[in-house]
């Protein structure tokens, strides 16, 4: 009996390529057939016995390309546009991570350098294209290593003016330019290694998977130009817990000239910042009041947290998945694991969020206020704390007060938890602490230990 | 008749049940499809630029213009669709009803006062693309899947389905243009249903 492949996508716009690439070989041509998954989350997707192993590689994330033979997932591919440095290229490595837990093989395909819309919209002259960060590279690599299945990377072609080259999908030469290194390497996956990934096998002696993992390595050793904006530092426990007890102490640990240089925007969290006050505090028997010293905090919080250092990120922005979800999973693999630690609980140190912009409950009378004034000031310039620490920042750039750039009213710019959203199930998995405006959450790991 | 249309358009251009624009049956994901296929089904006309409502497209780039607020740089805007029929250049926003483009109206009534042909045409030669240089005029577009509102006087408005085209009151092309505008529109209404289908 002849193979069968199918193919799930996440997006019409996904189906739409793979039926382009039927073009390409008899292979593709043969897949059997190719389908959007449900717009649903995992657990709804769950609950109407969707395909129980698609269903599990979208527990953190939805992939764009799942290809499956004889209903085994072989290759996960993950296509992409937008390269850039700094957060953005690691804004789907949840997905990845979910991909590599499952000892199914995946395919980053991205620009590895690229020039950025915002700079090239403004001028004629040539912009100069951003790499990739390596920290993208690197966790592939880590993965790899881990899990024993191959994660790599490869290049989309960029035009001249730096951006990413788009075929005519009716023509198969112009396809095979820019998507053949993929579709080849995907098809020899699916041929070559499916029946063995299916079998557990460990597929990285292949000489072609073997070529594309040291490239791939090749990658992760690049030197960054430009230094990521994430905000990680490694902290002793006490410092997490004087956060929590008073969250202005993030202000000394990032330092004040980091809010007052760059984006305006930084400046709402500063802010949110300056609000901020946890009212509850998770432990491993529920929430209580949260302590107002921080010997009692530690009496309440895992015993543990105290026998191993701390990896604090900041996130400053606004309520949303990504980049925050790829970030933190990037962050977890590379830094917080032991080399062959494969599950959260295989630390070297733990890891914690801080999140000021976003509050638990969204009724919290001090995120109203703190929306109310940015709406006023948002829309009027009205005088209010937000505008004095624009004004603020503007003093000491020796800029004119104007208008503020990167500053809008929306809900979610101080926005509220929401326990089924993505990113909410990427910090829960991922994190050991997640520190927000009101409240200070416990990783599910944690709470599972009872 | 149009509900059993949308439906088989529907199962073929969209998997997606809902895209949260749900409007008396259609999606914001089945207008874009429609008028798609029907504007690649013109003679002559050619789309530059394409954003579908999860902005993901591989066969055309996402079109932005930029915006600029008191000579501060403010993101950009992005386009729905970017249509070139001889020398016309049209700017299309899309939604699944003309009650609901209040929003892309102001953002087109800007990109056009803004920028003009000249600046459009420059700043999609800045993101790779070569329009012709020979474009005369630009045109502001609202295309929708249901009329269930008046109409404002200075756009150009389609209806995917069925293919209707009004050319509002307040719009005025030189004489040229116009001639251009009635092909463009005759091509457009009549595209036979077995193409769509």
């Amino acid at each position: 009996m002849p193979d069968t492949y199918q193919v799930w996508c996440d997006k019409p716009s996904d189906k739409t390529l793979v039926e382009a690439f039927r073009r390409l070989s008899p292979f593709w041509a043969d897949v059997s057939s190719i389908q959007v998954i449900p717009n649903s989350g995992p657990r709804a997707l769950a609950s109407n016995f969707f395909d129980r192993q698609v269903v599990s590689l979208l527990e953190y994330d939805r992939p764009d390309i799942i290809i499956l033979l004889d209903g085994h997932p072989v290759l996960v591919i993950e296509i992409t546009e937008h390269g850039y440095t700094g957060d953005n290229p690691l804004q789907r490595f949840a997905r990845v991570v979910r991909a590599a837990e499952l000892g199914v093989p995946l395919v980053h395909f991205t620009p590895f350098a690229r020039t950025r819309f915002d700079e090239m919209l403004y001028t004629d002259s040539p912009t100069s294209a951003r790499r990739v960060s390596s920290r993208l590279f690197e966790g592939f690599v880590k993965l790899t290593e881990t899990y024993k299945v191959p994660i790599v990377a490869m290049d989309w072609p960029v035009t001249p003016r730096g951006t990413p080259v788009k075929p005519d999908l009716q023509n198969s030469t112009q396809l095979r330019e820019i998507f053949g290194e993929l579709v080849d390497y995907a098809q020899h996956i699916c041929e070559h290694d499916g029946a063995r990934l299916i079998a557990g096998e460990n597929v990285l002696n292949c000489e072609v998977i073997k070529s594309a993992v040291q490239a791939t390595k090749q990658k992760a050793q690049q030197t960054n130009v430009l230094d990521s904006e994430i905000r990680l530092q490694n902290i002793p426990y006490d410092k997490i817990c004087r956060i929590i007890a008073n969250p202005k102490v993030m202000v000394e640990l990032l330092g004040q000239d980091y809010f007052m240089k760059g984006k305006d925007h930084k400046l709402i969290a500063l802010r949110a910042i300056e609000d901020s006050l946890i009212e509850l505090v998770e432990t491993q028997t529920g929430p209580v009041n949260a302590p107002s010293n921080v010997e009692e905090l530690r009496r309440i919080l895992p015993q543990e947290f105290s026998e191993k250092p701390w990896l604090i990120f900041y996130s400053g922005y606004e309520w949303r998945g990504q980049p925050n979800g790829g970030i933190v999973t990037n962050t977890d693999i590379l830094y917080c694991r032991t080399p062959t630690g494969a599950t959260v609980k295989d630390r070297t140190q733990y890891l914690a969020v801080v999140w000021p912009r976003v509050f638990y409950k969204s009724n919290n009378p001090r995120r109203s206020v703190l929306l109310e004034e940015l709406s006023d000031f948002a829309n009027s310039n009205g005088p209010c704390r937000l505008g004095d620490l624009v004004k603020q920042k503007r003093n000491l750039r020796g800029q004119v007060f104007g208008h503020p750039n990167y500053i809008a009213y929306r809900t979610k710019s101080i926005g509220a938890w929401s326990e089924n959203s993505t990113v909410a199930r990427i910090y829960r998995h991922f994190c050991d602490l997640i520190i927000l405006n009101d409240r200070v959450l416990l990783g599910d790991h944690w709470k599972t230990v009872l | 008749m149009i509900g059993y249309y949308l439906e088989t358009i529907g199962k073929q251009f969209c998997e997606e049940p809902k895209d949260g624009n749900l409007m008396d049956g259609i999606t914001e994901t089945e207008v874009h499809a429609l008028l798609r296929t029907r504007l690649t089904s013109i003679p002559n006309a050619g789309l530059l630029g394409w954003n579908p409502p999860n902005g993901k497209t591989y066969g055309l780039p996402n079109i932005l213009i930029p915006k600029v607020v008191d000579n501060h740089r403010a993101g950009s805007d992005r386009v729905d669709a970017c249509v070139c029929y001889k020398h016309l250049l049209m700017l299309v926003e899309i939604k699944p009803a003309s009650s609901k483009m209040d929003d892309d109206a102001d953002k087109l009534r800007r990109i056009c006062s803004s920028y003009k042909l000249e600046g459009v045409v420059q700043i999609l030669q800045r993101q790779g693309l070569c329009p012709s240089p020979s474009f005369r005029w630009l045109v502001p577009v609202l295309a929708f899947g249901i009329l269930d509102s008046a109409l404002p006087s200075d756009f150009l408005c389609w209806q995917a389905y069925p293919g209707l085209y009004r050319q509002a009151k307040g719009v005025r092309l030189s004489e040229g243009a116009n001639d251009e505008l009635e092909e463009f529109r005759v091509s457009f209404e009549n595209i036979p249903d077995n193409l769509l289908k």
